[in-house]
């Protein structure tokens, strides 16, 4: 059995509990559901990644986990945090948590980063204000972590400025700045999706290192199906705001227990040697307006009947360690 | 589908050169284009694919080189002239977002290359011909009406597909067409591109970064790298030996389902480790 699933029964050990987390946006009358009731634990030292398109939540419950939703936003549930509920809390309370607890890295390395300020300047501050550190001794630390990163000659480097540097290194001075205080868990939003794939390549090997050298939990939020496979053990699977599968990811792409996770899985270029083979996912993503009474892929499902039209299905154990929303998961799993 | 030495290839471009400046952007390309052929070239941003469209359709002048067309050198076209050509010779852009004109409806847009293009096709029949594009490329006939605010991604380079065929062009360029678009669609435009290819049998240069795509519908894939196409091979031999070291970089950093890209030196050992690492925690 794996890791995460042991977690999933043992909610105690988790080192972050998500319970019917919700992130609603009202503007002009409209309410836009953006997630819709996620529940997920996350374990010291594991490695899980969210997949899901535009629009599917994944980016937003990476943000509501850190605190980052701003009026009109609107976040309920819970996120349990080593013991301590996050929902609610100020944004001054929040700030003791985030650093040694939580960090997270976005996916333009250019926002996330004071063009004004050096680089080094960047990373000593966030030693010398949250760990009271000396200017000599924060120097010294922002050096080690630049090297840890892979940015070659640091000492020179760290009086660059952002723009100095490329897409790939920039992100590794992000990456430097989110482990500086050494947080329990690096949630990465879709950290590689602006970069070339050779700097891609080195970008997710080095979030693999780091997060085997450290132990911190790794919550990676991806469109890729492929990328997701290289840092993640344990994949969890948005469409429309809620969980549709999750499962060890070895286990879910040879035996995929949703029809959303198939389609995909069948839609990639990676699975088929001949364009004719690829089966696409007819229509369009729904709207973050729409509200459903049935199960939310239907409308795009080819297996979907009037059940699932009329009755929502409940992400449910459907095989040791595997969850699925659908009534028809363990067809499906017995399919393969 | 290489040319042989008989027939003039649909396509010559030779010793093309871009430079901005002190930069040069495209550096001594050279190929050749068969009739029907699908071309793919694939490269990191900044290695000049781009600039390779736009420099064989003149959106921008080329610093020296040739390129031409059934033997008709484009360069030495007047402006008036080029815009004629132009009929033959297509584009399709990577965001559907910015390349359809938000103030025009679905039916106007893609009648425009007739309303550029005078005495191609006679006013009357327009709407007639609007409709059978909207339905090959898989759009009601009721879309003719939208504006483009009202469609979805896929739905809007399905209009700019619709729009470049309007003309019925010899060629093609597809410059990353799909990768604006969510993972569930993508498949669905290059399903559809392709069966238009195969219907209307136009020569094709698909621009893109993703090797796993264009490992399914090229005929031949160039790979450039700063300027320069550093190898440029039948599509199967590319991928099974691939012969520049940059091609066998760029292969072995494409992800893939399987996890550890195997023939990745340096990288798989790290994420071996990983996953080793993980089966300990598991235990």
């Amino acid at each position: 059995m794996t890791a995460a699933a042991k977690i999933m029964q043992q909610p105690g050990e988790a080192l972050i509990e998500i319970h019917d987390l919700t992130v609603q946006f009202r503007t002009a009358g409209r309410a836009i559901n953006a997630v819709r009731g996620i529940d997920l634990s996350i374990g010291p030292g594991e490695s899980v990644a969210i997949l899901g398109e535009s629009g599917s939540g994944k980016s937003v419950t990476g943000k509501a986990v850190m605190g980052l939703i701003n009026a009109p936003g609107k976040v309920s549930g819970s996120v349990r945090f080593a013991g301590r509920e996050l929902v609610g809390l100020s944004e001054t309370e929040l700030q003791d948590v985030r650093g040694p607890g939580l960090a997270m890295v976005f996916q333009d390395s250019l926002d996330a980063l004071n063009p004004v300020f050096s680089v080094g300047e960047q990373i000593m501050e966030i030693l010398m204000v949250r760990l009271g550190w000396s200017r000599e001794k924060s120097r010294a630390e922002a050096i080690s972590l630049m090297q840890q990163v892979g940015i070659d000659s640091a000492e020179k480097r760290l009086s660059s400025y952002p723009h100095q540097f490329s897409g790939g290194m920039r992100q590794r001075i992000c990456i430097a700045m989110a482990i500086a205080l050494k947080p329990q868990l690096l949630i990465a939003d879709e950290p590689t999706t602006a970069l070339d794939v050779t700097v891609q390549a080195g970008i997710l090997k080095l979030i693999a290192k780091l997060q085997r050298e450290s132990g911190m939990a790794l919550l990676f939020v991806t469109h890729d199906l492929a990328v997701a496979r290289q840092v993640a053990s344990y994949l969890v699977v948005m469409y429309a705001g809620r969980i549709v599968e999750r499962g060890p990811i070895d286990a879910l792409y040879a035996r995929p227990a949703h029809p959303y996770t198939r389609a995909l899985l069948n839609s990639n270029p990676g699975s088929v040697s001949h364009w004719s083979q690829l089966h696409p996912i007819s229509g369009n993503p729904p709207d973050k307006t729409m509200v459903f009474t049935g199960c939310a892929f239907a409308d795009r499902c080819p297996r979907a009947v009037s059940r699932c039209r009329a009755e929502a299905p409940a992400l449910r154990q459907v095989a040791p360690g595997r969850d699925s929303r659908c009534h028809f998961a363990e067809e499906l799993l017995d399919a393969h | 589908m290489r040319t042989d030495g008989h027939t003039t290839p649909l396509l010559q471009v030779s010793g093309l050169t871009k430079h901005f400046g002190k930069y040069t952007a495209l550096d001594n390309v050279d190929f050749d284009l068969a009739e029907g052929e699908i071309l793919a070239v694939v490269g990191e941003s900044g290695s000049g694919k781009s600039t390779l469209a736009r420099t064989i359709l003149r959106l921008v002048e080329a610093s020296s080189g040739s390129v031409r067309y059934r033997g008709k050198d484009l360069f030495s076209l007047s402006a008036r002239e080029m815009r004629g050509m132009r009929q033959n010779l297509q584009m399709i852009f990577q965001d559907p977002y910015a390349s359809l004109h938000p103030r025009r409806k679905v039916a106007e847009l893609i009648s425009e290359p007739w309303r550029v293009h005078k005495g191609v096709l006679k006013r009357s029949q327009w709407g007639e011909r609007v409709r059978e594009l909207l339905g090959q490329v898989g759009l009601p006939e009721s879309y003719a009406n939208y504006h483009p605010a009202r469609l979805s991604g896929g739905e809007r380079q399905r209009v700019a597909i619709a729009r470049a065929l309007a003309l019925q062009p010899d060629l093609l360029i597809l410059d990353e067409p799909v990768s604006a678009l969510d993972v569930s669609i993508q498949a669905q435009v290059i399903k559809l591109l392709m069966s238009l290819q195969q219907e209307f049998g136009f020569t094709c240069i698909f621009i893109s970064h993703d090797l796993a795509l264009v490992r399914l519908l090229a005929d031949r894939v160039a790979v450039m790298y700063q300027g320069r196409i550093v190898e440029l091979e039948k599509t199967a031999k590319l991928f099974a030996a691939p012969a520049n070291g940059y091609t066998r970089l760029l292969l072995d950093s494409s992800p893939s389902l399987e996890g550890e890209v195997a023939a990745a030196p340096g990288r798989s050992s790290d994420l071996t480790t990983a996953a080793r690492s993980r089966t300990e925690l598991e235990s």
